[in-house]
């Protein structure tokens, strides 16, 4: 392990360089999304800002924490998030369990179909008279519910658990096991990074609810953060767009773009909690086989 | 052998069942719901009777409050309360193509992208005829009888269907010129296309900014060839908003974009490309980068409306507290009509669905007090003893007691039902909102005056161009421009791009447009 | 199957949920074949057969179009599939903790920003005075218009999808990766095998299962390219080369309102790509052993 080639040394360095560039190339962006939501209107709109502020304000900061029915929007979103990732592990971990296990005989069939609704996507407006025709417009469960199930999410975490050696879940059951117990007390415990994946997938997805809550939601109440803030958005548009507010501290690109920072900081900073359980050997090598 | 029967019955039952999710409503509901929602006759507190409707419209406020007083203020004087109702104008059309789908149609609503159409074709629209002349006098009278031509024109029945926005005279589209950079290089606002192009040079090679940089572009377009209607204009060429619009030539209805005054205005862009006069970048100028440009005090010559200059201008002060900006005239070309094209009837305001039928009275006098007196003045200056006072019997407007809150609730478009605009209405309001502003957007408006006209195909509907989305999308119109302007493609090829354009359903479509045409004027 | 009945139950909820939140609804793809009338329904909406399908099939510029679409998204496929692979495989090189958690947050964050911002951000990059041309420039070359030259066009659609989406793909494989049991590095240690050995004969196959269920899934939309990044991205003067299915969907249906054209594009696609996933899921059967279902 010691005696590294020279070459390999090299290639360590390289990809640790590599890696570096790229990534501040990806920070770089979000940096100037910050830096423009610090700036006053006429810097952005004359193109000065890049990563650091120009004349520095937090009005637009003010302005969107002044909105009394944020917090409310945002407490919708931790509900649909929270409630929704649960709803969602749960009804997928269990599908995908049954599609693992070559005991479940209709499973080629099953899969197949549910490939096929990843590919033959529903209509809007049949899709919408669906949702309407189970009751479920104008609740936060229409936020949760459609979007139940990914059938990506599916099909990876079904991959997962094929790939568990078959062998410990025998033995599992031999011991007497339920599936259900096999389940819960072999399977998902080795298949964490598996399981941290997919709930980080469902998590932002829940997060950024929007094509559902436009299409399904009526009442302000029940708007997610994203729909909310676009509406204070296309207000300040109408606004402007209609009177004299050139004295204003914020306009609509600086407000967009401390939208962006307020309302995707939260789910960003999911990940790096997630990562724990990102370790190696912490599957296979922890079963004697 | 029974039982695969009655396996067969239920998984058919179940079909059945599922699929009634999936068409189970439609238009049937559609009374019972709007029924239980709203529409009961309900008392205010004065305990007189109010009758109420839904109404919903965009782009509007937001946050529009429950209670103000500007509700009872109406209310007191019709009789009548109007329940706002909005959606973010981005997703607008989506909203209200899924509320037409499950049947839930407010009583008075403003179309959007095709859905008058849908309505019209689809039999979901009330006939106002009648019930406009009785109803809504006032509304109806002060339209022209051509712009309610031009409404019975859109359908195919050749009756009434909705209520359009008229922006009656005003020039709302202008040349905008920077004052001091001309007065930095020692000329006159250009009234000429000789003059014009010389200005252009001297933007171009004398530092107008003065910043020690050859940084300035001396006009810009944006993305499509847009926003530089001036430049198409000034050889009669029908252009708005950067949009080739329809225009007679030899007493049929032809598309501008294949004109030969189109072919002689790109031979004209394609020489202030080349000579670096007009922003090179223009074909990939989004809006604000556009707007950027000009804020950041780069651009010589635009344009655009100058109802929203105080913005730019606004902007524009920061970077460099010199700038100052002018109306410009239309420039003259030897040999060519030129004008600025406008539209007043650009917009469709309301309609009301058929379902709705029974409310359409109340819904026509609520839309009909807006032409009174009163409610222009309670539009744009507020309430008496509010925001104005009575002074020798003359309004005496108290801009210290007025609010963005107030101004943006009765105005233009949140409370205001008004769809007839004319520029005295533009005027009044223009000096309430633009301060300092005011003068110069009012020259902008007089400079333009004279050049702006009414084009012919102004209150067509989009529907002409159903089937043929490269025509109605201008697709083959902006990728031949954008190809002409920037030289790859010499002008001599102009009339190739005519035949394609026609073979690609062009033939059609102006077909359909003189037969609009011809309705439209009988 | 009677043993095994609470497989069966288990799996109850999940199937219940796709057949009512997707079959259900996905029947009304049949609007592909009426002249939709919105305010009417499903129900009293006229049948036209295949007429939409004619429509769109005798489009005068639909071999442009579906030249396009393939070609885009075979570069998509032949660039950008790999690259969260070797970017997983590239982070797996790095040992500390702390640096590595760190690069992987950073390389998820443009998952996080809309193709409206970016769109914003490269046409800045490529314009005339943007950092791209200032290299060109230093290198004494004239500056070019990338953002409307059709040569450049489909290597920046790859180019910034790749940027925007690798490391959130990576995560995929990242979680794959800590599946692989580190006593079989030990051992190839312990045999003299180096990195590169250790990579193709332990790393690789591992991951294999991952990345062919992900290749095949990516196949199957082979056609979904993306309307927002491309309808950003495109500008009159690259319609020759970015013109694609969902563009031309755009202009043909969507700003018309007419849902059955969409529908009907719609399924299209959709028949183009599970007859492509089925072919390979086929082929990968056959080769590698691995397979979908």
């Amino acid at each position: 392990m010691k005696n590294r080639t020279i070459g390999e040394i090299a290639a360590g360095y390289s990809n640790h360089i590599l890696l570096t560039l790229a990534a501040l190339t990806m920070i770089l962006p979000f940096i100037n999304v910050i830096a423009i939501s610090f700036s006053m209107p006429w810097a952005v709109s004359a193109n000065k800002v890049s990563f650091w502020p120009v004349d520095f304000t937090m009005e637009s900061y003010n302005y969107l924490l002044s909105k009394s029915d944020l917090w409310r929007a945002m407490g919708v979103n931790v509900f649909v998030t929270v409630a929704g990732t649960a709803f969602s592990m749960l009804t997928t971990v269990m599908l995908a369990y049954s599609l693992s296990r070559p005991e479940f005989l209709i499973r080629k069939p099953v899969v197949l179909g549910i490939i096929f609704t990843m590919i033959f996507q529903p209509p809007m407006i049949p899709y919408f008279l669906t949702i309407k025709n189970l009751g479920l417009l104008d609740t936060v469960w229409a936020m949760i519910i459609p979007s139940g199930i990914s059938a990506f999410n599916l099909i990876i975490l079904r991959t997962f658990f094929i790939q568990l050696s078959g062998e410990i879940i025998e033995a599992a059951k031999i011991d007497g096991c339920s599936d259900f117990r096999a389940m819960w007390n072999i399977v998902m415990p080795l298949s964490k990074p598996a399981l941290a994946t997919v709930g980080l997938f469902y998590a932002v997805t829940y997060w950024n609810v929007f094509y559902h809550a436009v299409l399904f939601i009526r009442s302000s109440d029940l708007y997610p953060l994203q729909v909310k803030m676009r509406e204070y958005i296309s207000d300040t548009e109408n606004i402007i767009s209609g009177i004299n507010q050139t004295g204003l501290p914020y306009n609509p690109d600086t407000l967009k773009m401390a939208v962006l920072v307020f309302a995707t900081i939260p789910i960003i900073a999911v990940y790096p909690f997630l990562q724990k359980y990102f370790v190696h050997g912490m599957t296979i090598g922890s079963v004697k086989e | 052998m029974r039982k695969r029967v009655r396996n067969v019955q239920s998984v058919g039952m179940a079909i059945v069942l599922l699929t009634g999710l999936l068409i189970g409503c439609g238009k049937s509901n559609a009374v019972n719901e709007t029924g239980d929602q709203t529409g009961e006759a309900g008392a205010n507190n004065k305990g007189e009777q109010v009758e109420s409707f839904r109404f919903l419209k965009a782009p509007i406020s937001i946050e529009i409050p429950g209670q103000h007083p500007y509700y009872d203020y109406v209310i007191s004087k019709t009789g009548i309360d109007a329940k706002l109702e909005t959606f973010p104008w981005n997703d607008y059309t989506q909203r209200l193509q899924t509320i037409i789908a499950s049947g839930d149609i407010p009583e008075l609503f403003r179309p959007a992208g095709t859905i008058d159409q849908t309505l019209i074709t689809q039999g979901g629209a009330l006939a106002l005829d009648d019930l406009l002349q009785e109803y809504a006098p006032n509304l109806w009278k002060k339209f022209p009888e051509e712009v309610w031509n031009k409404v019975r024109a859109a359908s195919d029945d050749g009756k009434i269907y909705y209520i359009p926005k008229y922006d009656s005279d005003m020039p709302g589209r202008s040349i905008i010129m920077r004052k001091d950079w001309l007065e930095n290089v020692g000329m006159e606002v250009p009234t000429t296309l000789e003059e014009y192009v010389e200005v252009l040079k001297a933007f171009r090679d004398k530092d107008p900014n003065q910043n020690g940089q050859k940084d300035e572009l001396p006009t810009s377009g944006r993305e499509g060839a847009r926003w530089m209607d001036s430049m198409f204009g000034m050889y009669g060429v029908a252009m708005f908003e950067g949009y080739p619009e329809w225009q007679v030539v030899d007493g049929q209805m032809m598309y501008a974009g294949i004109t030969p005054n189109m072919k002689e205005a790109l031979a004209f862009l394609h020489m202030l490309y080349k000579e670096k006069l007009l922003d090179n970048e223009t074909f990939l100028n989004k809006s604000d980068t556009w707007n950027a440009k000009i804020q950041s005090d780069k651009v010589g010559v635009w344009f655009h409306i100058p109802y929203q200059a105080n913005t730019v201008f606004d902007n524009l002060k920061k970077v460099n507290p010199n700038a100052e900006l002018i109306g410009a005239p239309l420039p003259k070309v030897e040999g060519y009509d030129g004008f600025i094209s406008q539209k007043p009837l650009a917009f469709i305001d309301y309609m009301i669905p058929k379902a709705a039928a029974e409310y359409a009275p109340t819904i026509l006098k609520y839309l009909d007090w807006w032409y009174s007196e009163e409610a222009e003045t309670f539009m744009i200056y507020g309430l008496e003893n509010d925001t104005w006072v009575k002074e020798d019997g003359k309004i005496k407007y108290l801009p210290e007691k007025d609010t963005q809150e107030k101004m943006t609730l009765r105005g233009n478009g949140t409370m205001s039902a008004l769809s007839y605009y004319d520029t005295d209405f533009f005027e009044k309001t223009s000096e309430l909102l633009h301060g300092e502003f005011t003068n110069v957007i009012q020259q902008m408006w007089e400079t333009a005056r004279p050049f702006s006209r009414f084009i012919e195909s102004d209150g067509m509907p989009n529907s002409v161009y159903n089937g043929f989305g490269d025509i109605g999308s201008h697709k083959i119109y902006q990728e031949y421009a954008a190809k002409f302007i920037i030289g790859e493609l010499p002008i001599e090829k102009f009339d190739e791009y005519v035949e394609l354009w026609k073979k690609s359903g062009g033939d059609e479509v102006t077909k359909k447009v003189n037969e609009w045409y011809q309705k439209s004027n009988q | 199957m009677r043993k095994h009945w609470i497989l069966y139950v288990m799996a109850f909820p999940g199937l219940l949920w796709f057949l009512l939140f997707r079959y259900v609804p996905v029947l009304g793809s049949v609007i592909a074949f009426q002249d939709f009338q919105i305010f009417n329904g499903i129900g009293d909406s006229p049948w036209v057969g295949f007429k939409h399908f004619e429509y769109i099939f005798t489009y005068s510029n639909l071999i442009d179009v579906l030249r396009n679409t393939l070609l885009i998204s075979l570069y998509q496929l032949v660039f950008g599939f790999p690259a969260p692979v070797i970017l997983a495989l590239m982070l797996n090189e790095v040992r500390k903790k702390w640096f590595k958690r760190s690069l992987q947050t950073l390389f998820y964050l443009p998952h996080f920003i809309s193709w409206v911002i970016i769109g914003g951000i490269f046409f800045e990059l490529l314009s005339l005075d943007g950092i791209v041309n200032g290299l060109v420039r230093q290198f004494g070359g004239e500056p070019i218009l990338f953002m409307q030259q059709p040569e450049y066009f489909r290597s920046i659609v790859v180019l910034s999808s790749i940027w925007k989406e690798v490391g959130w793909s990576a995560i995929i494989y990242l979680a794959a990766l800590t599946g692989i049991n580190p006593s079989l590095y030990e051992a190839a240690t312990v045999d003299g095998a180096g990195k590169w050995r250790q990579l193709t004969s332990i790393t690789l196959p591992s991951l294999l299962p991952t990345i062919m269920i992900l290749l095949l899934l990516r196949i199957g939309n082979f056609l979904e390219l993306g309307f927002e990044q491309i309808y950003v991205f495109l500008t009159p003067l690259t319609f020759s080369v970015g013109d694609i299915l969902d563009t031309y969907v755009f202009r043909a249906g969507v700003l018309e309102g007419n849902y059955s054209v969409t529908t009907a594009v719609g399924l299209f696609k959709s028949v183009v790509g599970f007859t492509m996933l089925w072919v390979g899921n086929y082929i990968s059967r056959k080769s590698t052993g691995e397979s979908l279902y």
